[in-house]
Formats: C-alpha cells, structure tokens, sequence
C-alpha cells in the first residue's frame, strides 16, 4: 500500500515538473550568468590561444567569492602594457570574458599546449566594477580587503610567497598571484575546504604594484608530460555557473 | 514514516526539475589514475645513502589529519648540506603528508623551495600531442611567473620541485636549469 501511494506521489510530482517545465519555456530566459568568447580566442594578434574545451578542475569553486568577475587581459585592454587608458576604464569590468591562457609574455614561459613558447600561463580576473576599481586604487595595497578570494577545492596550503599563495589538492596546484600579502588568512600547512576565504583580491607584485586582478594558475600532473600548467578557462567557465546558478553563454570563435 | 517515504520521491522530482544545464557541460575532463609506487627501490636508495627513514630530521606538520598515516608516495628531501647555488636552505622545513602524498617547504635566501610527491595523475586530454602520452622520462625544467620548477618522476611517483624567487625578476628565473636538476639530483628518500 505503501509503495502504491509512493508511486502515485512520484507520478504527480513528474507530471508537476512537467507542467512547470512549460510555464518556464513560456518565461523569457533568465539572462546568462557570464558571456564569454571560446577558449583560445584571445584578443587578435596577442598570441596563439589554445582552443581547449578541456574542464581539467572539474567542480572547483569560483576563486572570487561573491563580486562580479571579468576574465580579460591586463595587457591587452585599456590601461594594460599594449592599450591606452586606465584600468578602471567600464571596458575592463563587463562582458564578454576573454582567455588569455597562451597570450603572448617576453619572458621565456611555455606548457605543453601552448603552441609557442613565451606566453602567459594562467588568466586574470577582475572582480568588483569600476568605482570599486577607481576606490581601491587610491588606497595603499595592504588595504585592498573587498574581494573575497577563495580557496577553489578542499586540500592544504602549500606555500605562502610575498604575493602568492598555492593550494595543494591531490594532483593539483592552484596558484594565486597579487593577493594582499596583509590580509592573508592562511599559513603554510593549513587545511581549507573548497570556497574558504583565503586573502582579498589586491595588486602585489613585489615593489611595484600591478593591476587590481588575481593571477589564476592550475598546474595538472598529466600523463607523460609531469606537473604542468594547464588552461583554467572553462573550469572558470563552469564554476562562474554554478556560482550564479545560471548558464552562460558562448561567443564561438570566427 | 510513510509521510517522510512519500516526501522522498517528491523532492528527488523537484530536484530533477531544479538542474540547469551548463553551456559547458559534457565537454571532456580528464581521467585520473594512480602509480603504483616501488617502495623496495626507495628504501633500497635510502639505505645505501645511511638515510634515517623515519623522517631524515625533518618535522612532520601534523596540522593535517592525513599527515598521522604517513605519505603514500616516498618523501624526497634535500640532504642537510644542500649545494645548489645561492639557496641556503634552512633545514627545518615543513614536510606533510597529503592524501595523494606529500609536500615538503623549505625557506632559502634566494628562493623557498616546495617539493610535491603524488600518485595521482591525470590522462592527456584528447587531441594532446601523441608525444605526451607516454610516461615523463628525464626532467622537465619550466619557467613560472616568479618562479621556476622540475617535474620528474621517481620511484614510480610524479614530483614537482617548484623555485620560489624571492626578488622575482619578471625576465629572469632566479635558478638555471641546471641549478634545478642539481638539486633535484642530490634530493634523498627520506621515508614516508
């Protein structure tokens, strides 16, 4: 009797979710969570991307915490080494995200599947919008604490630099560069689980500040080739997703 | 009890109609695999080199609950007198066990040193050059934003010995190639 009254539960909820289903394709679509070019479509003319659709951190957490965040170059946008204008310029702080795993570096940076050999081996991310940008700029480094940075998977803190901080998990490095060196809530050693706050979003690099955005690397241990640097992209991709709910949507590569 | 029995199908129903699919989804990850570790070579080597397996000196950071059952890959560290140019490591470093296995920091005065040992390992992703597919042999030296590092494969285990620059130079490592596979040469098993 039991089981009957189950069954006849789990027909009226599938016939429920069908009817919801056709109130929902009736609703205009929920705006997509994050526009983003494809893998490997840098900027044109700054470097050969690579088209990798590989997610290699499934499951990862967004390193950002909360703010709106923005994949794109810090030297191929305004305000960057190659473009005229400031770094809080609007441009910087919308949609589309690029990649910028691959684009072109002078120092003699390669991974396995970069088809050259001086070249950027994470992506940047902006977070926040441009008059928190114009805000914290003013301010001293060691005072940039609104950008929540997170720990993206469970695993141990393996090495706290004057402006990095690498996360351990499993076969796996996640490196996170220009982080406020004084508002680091982590040591060496430490256990963190998957969005932890670790330290805020800042622009340390050394003695001469960078621009406000976190430097994001994933090492892999890969088969044949050892630890490497691997694109982040659409693991950011599916992990802006899950953190806004919602799905993106794909500018493809002309 | 049937009221909790009835609710279960209703809110696995209502969970199936909440999923979104991701844009992204289905595209290929990679499949992980794990070494099969040769133990009797380490231990070998350890003992031939008058190594105290039990930890070579080194504190174990116990902070870590999976550090108390020990490295699952065989734990390489420097010996107490290390001559790679220009480190001058300290020797009380932090070495912690992880459930893959282990990683081991030691501060130096031009670059920190940190050495990753595991087992796990990921495939080559589809469409990755033939080349790659076959085990690492030798060492692969690389170049980072601030640092350097060494893959090499050990034992049967996948290290990784990353070169934190202290002063990083943004055009220049602060350790050569051959600094790096010097000091990875002279890195001992030091137990587990």
């Amino acid at each position: 009797m039991r089981f009957g009254w189950l069954g006849l539960a789990l027909v009226w909820a599938l016939a429920g979710c069908e009817e919801i289903e056709e109130v929902a394709q009736k609703l205009p679509p929920p705006p997509p969570s994050v526009v983003y070019h494809a893998p490997g479509d840098l900027v044109p003319e700054t470097g050969q991307g690579a088209a990798d659709f590989t997610v290699y951190a499934p499951d990862i957490a967004f390193p950002v915490r909360s703010a709106p965040a923005f994949l794109n170059s810090q030297v191929n946008n305004p305000g960057g080494m190659n473009v005229a204008g400031d770094q809080c310029d609007t441009r910087n702080y919308q949609f589309p995200w690029r990649d910028t795993f691959c684009e072109n570096r002078s120092a003699n940076r390669s991974t396995f599947n970069c088809a050259t050999k001086r070249v950027h081996q994470g992506v940047d991310i902006r977070a926040g919008d441009p008059s928190n940008c114009l805000a914290q700029r003013r301010l001293p480094t060691t005072d940039h604490r609104t950008i929540e940075v997170v720990a993206v998977d469970h695993g141990v803190i393996s090495y706290v630099g004057s402006y990095s901080v690498e996360l351990r998990a499993g076969g796996r490095v996640y490196r996170y560069l220009h982080l406020n060196p004084q508002s680091l809530q982590v040591r060496i050693g430490q256990a963190v689980f998957k969005g932890q706050v670790i330290g805020h979003l800042s622009n340390a690099f050394g003695s001469t500040p960078t621009t406000l955005h976190l430097h994001f690397e994933v090492k892999q241990n890969m088969e044949g080739v050892g630890f490497t640097w691997v694109s982040p992209y659409m693991s950011l991709v599916q992990a802006y997703e899950r953190r806004e709910g919602r799905p993106g949507s794909m500018i493809p590569r002309t | 009890m049937s009221r909790i029995l009835l609710l279960l199908p209703l809110l696995a129903a209502l969970a199936a109609c909440g999923v979104s699919k991701s844009t992204a989804a289905g595209e290929a990850e990679p499949e992980k695999g794990e070494r099969q570790i040769d133990w009797s070579a380490a231990q070998k080597d350890a003992a031939a080199k008058g190594v105290e397996t039990a930890g070579a000196g080194l504190q174990p950071n116990t902070i870590n609950p999976a550090a108390k059952a020990g490295s699952s890959v065989p734990i390489l560290a420097p010996p107490p007198v290390v001559g790679a140019a220009g480190a001058n490591l300290t020797q009380q470093g932090v070495v912690q066990a992880t459930p893959d296995g282990y990683f081991a920091m030691f501060e130096g005065s031009t670059y920190d040193v940190v050495i990753h040992g595991t087992k796990d390992f990921y495939a080559a992703p589809p469409g990755a050059p033939a080349a790659t597919k076959s085990r690492l042999s030798g060492y692969r030296f690389d170049i980072g934003e601030g640092q350097a590092q060494l893959a090499f494969t050990r034992y049967g285990a996948d290290y990784l010995v990353e070169f934190n620059c202290k002063t990083p130079n943004p055009l220049v490592a602060c350790v050569t190639e051959a600094e790096a596979v010097a000091f990875a040469e002279r890195l001992q098993a030091a137990g587990r």
